[in-house]
């Protein structure tokens, strides 16, 4: 479901296929096990295809503990659909999207 | 107080004086000389409306000092008229210039709140540095009755996650001002609140621009298996932009009730901005039949329906189905063609790239140039079949086939760049021709424009070149 790479002192975590939530819940998951020793995460959504409601909650409550932990969670690579749920539910305002990864990385 | 001095591990910010710049700046200077293990400066001139000249030779001087020391100077909150100085005085280039809030005072954020250039960044770095101090500041926002601060108060708390203000957040659902029931109805979606789901359907009514909207997205992340049915009957309204809005609210739902309420509403609609909407909203589903659907569309009367069931074919990545959109690309409708091939040239199929090329004599014109960009996103070699278009009578045709070439072989783009730069009648083409020259930058190529610039009798394509020998 999920490949995850270092890159620029990040950890970028491309999803693949589906958001839902259970997927949704392993991401959830995984990034916050990652923030263990990690300090920075960018979600890759370059390979999503499908997303809903309950896999964006997942997402959100992720960006809620990365907060809380004072970690650093960024969004890239986004189809429009994708980028459309987000905005659609005012949720583009609260998370940092990028267009590439490589602005992700900063 | 001409100057604000504080350090932080190895940074020293330098905040400038409201008066005295000259000499604020001079001992933010003396701060830099005697303060050892510096390697960050920034000076802050969020107190400097302007600057006179004596001021930016003693800037200079911090960059000199600072350089010395190998550290580095960052300007932060310049003016817009110290930015025209800057510029006005060549500096520019010598500095880092970003915007910074951290020297800001609570009651100084909030004001920014006024300033729609600002707002949104003021709320985001208020809310990634949430403070108590800042949060009482927000809550007593809540209570004020300006709508426009009330709206970015409720907007900061949920970016910031603060649940405590859940009550507040809800009262602002009953605010006089749509902005603010906007701004509380997404903050509420956000929390995850359901106690308010109900609520937000009467939203659904509103008239107040984007709050029907706020509403559905809300209801959507707050949805349980009840809510696609309560959707669906705004399916019926007679506003297109709330049956959009529903369509909106149920892909993001995203259950199979959800999806059997689009697919019956496909078969209804009329309109055809719905009808593409509600299309497109199915394409977001995980379902065995969608792929079907959405060929179908391309037999819908409406543009906007052919283009978003291609739109959508090439979000599911309909691989098992090129064979079908193949066989659309010579349809008697030339627009359902032009769309089938705009789909396989997304799909990046290369098994479509020959079936592509054989096509193109027997299609029409919308539909040829269509084949020539898809051929450009295709990992085929196309660029024999390009290439033998560059004598094509349409200069459309012409301009199509280089961008293409640029894309998958950019060595063949550049060879015929430069013989259509100075022997194409379309100026069109040779501004194109140039454009790719510019972009690739083939050994030589400004000879070639050099030699290209005085027999050009076209402004555009005359200036372009000048613009990239410099010589204007």
């Amino acid at each position: 479901m999920f490949d995850v790479q270092g890159k620029n002192g990040k950890q970028v975590v491309y999803i693949k296929g589906e958001v839902n939530a259970q997927t949704g819940g392993e991401l959830k998951k995984k990034v916050l096990d990652m923030f263990a020793s990690h300090n920075a995460a960018v979600l890759s959504f370059k390979g999503v295809v499908y997303m809903n409601s309950s896999g964006l909650r997942e997402i959100i409550d992720l960006l809620k503990n990365a907060n809380k932990m004072k970690k650093e969670l960024g969004l890239c690579e986004m189809s429009s659909d994708i980028r459309e749920m987000f905005a659609f539910t005012g949720l583009d305002k609260v998370f940092k999207i990028y267009e590439t990864e490589a602005q992700a990385l900063g | 107080m001409s100057v604000e001095l504080t350090r932080n591990k190895d940074t020293l910010r330098v905040v400038i004086g409201a008066e005295n710049h000259v000499e604020g700046l001079n001992e933010g200077l003396a701060a830099v000389r005697s303060e050892s293990g510096v390697y960050k400066v920034i000076l802050d001139l969020k107190n400097c409306l302007f600057l006179q000249s004596k001021s930016l030779a003693t800037i200079l001087a911090f960059k000199k000092e600072i350089q010395k020391n190998k550290a580095e100077l960052l300007l932060v909150n310049v003016s817009e008229e110290v930015h025209q100085l800057f510029e006005m005085t060549n500096l520019l280039p010598l500095f880092t210039i970003s915007q910074d809030y951290t020297s800001f005072t609570a009651d100084e954020l909030l004001e920014k709140f006024f300033d729609p250039e600002e707002a949104d960044r003021v709320s985001d770095f208020i809310a990634e540095n949430y403070t108590d101090d800042i949060k009482a500041r927000l809550y007593d926002a809540l209570a004020m009755d300006d709508p426009l601060l009330k709206e970015y108060a409720v907007l900061t708390i949920g970016k910031a996650h603060d649940y405590d203000a859940t009550a507040k957040i809800k009262e602002c659902l009953d605010s006089d001002s749509g902005s603010v029931v906007r701004a509380a109805i997404l903050v509420l979606g956000w929390f995850g609140e359901v106690s308010v789901r109900d609520r937000l359907y009467e939203f659904l009514k509103s008239s107040v621009s984007d709050v029907a909207e706020a509403a559905a997205g809300s209801i959507a992340l707050l949805a349980d298996d009840s809510d696609a049915d309560k959707i669906g009957i705004l399916l019926k309204s007679d506003s297109p932009r709330l049956r959009i809005v529903a369509a909106q609210a149920l892909s993001l739902i995203n259950d199979s009730q959800s999806y059997s309420i689009l697919l019956e509403h496909l078969k209804k609609e009329k309109n055809e901005d719905v009808r593409a909407f509600t299309v497109k909203s199915l394409a977001g589903f995980n379902k065995p039949g969608v792929a079907d659907i959405l060929l179908a569309g391309f037999d819908d009367e409406s543009i906007k329906v052919r283009e978003a069931s291609a739109g959508g074919l090439v979000r599911i990545k309909a691989k098992d189905k090129v064979e079908e959109i193949l066989k659309r690309i010579t349809d008697k409708d030339s627009w359902v063609g032009y769309f089938a091939v705009k789909a396989l040239g997304e799909m990046h199929s290369e098994v479509s790239a020959e079936r592509l090329i054989e096509a193109y004599a027997a299609v029409e014109e919308n539909v040829r140039l269509a084949i020539i960009e898809a051929l450009g996103k295709i990992k085929y070699d196309s660029s024999p079949f390009l290439q033998g278009l560059v004598k094509d009578d349409n200069e459309d045709v012409r301009k199509e086939v280089l961008g293409a070439l640029m894309k998958i072989k950019p060595d063949a783009a550049a060879a015929t760049a430069e013989k259509l730069v100075g022997s194409d009648e379309s100026w069109l083409v040779r501004f194109k021709a140039v454009e790719i020259l510019d972009t690739i930058k083939p050994e030589g190529y400004k000879d070639v424009l050099r030699s290209r610039i005085t027999a050009e009798d076209n402004k555009y394509v005359r200036e372009k070149i000048q613009n990239i020998l410099e010589v204007l």
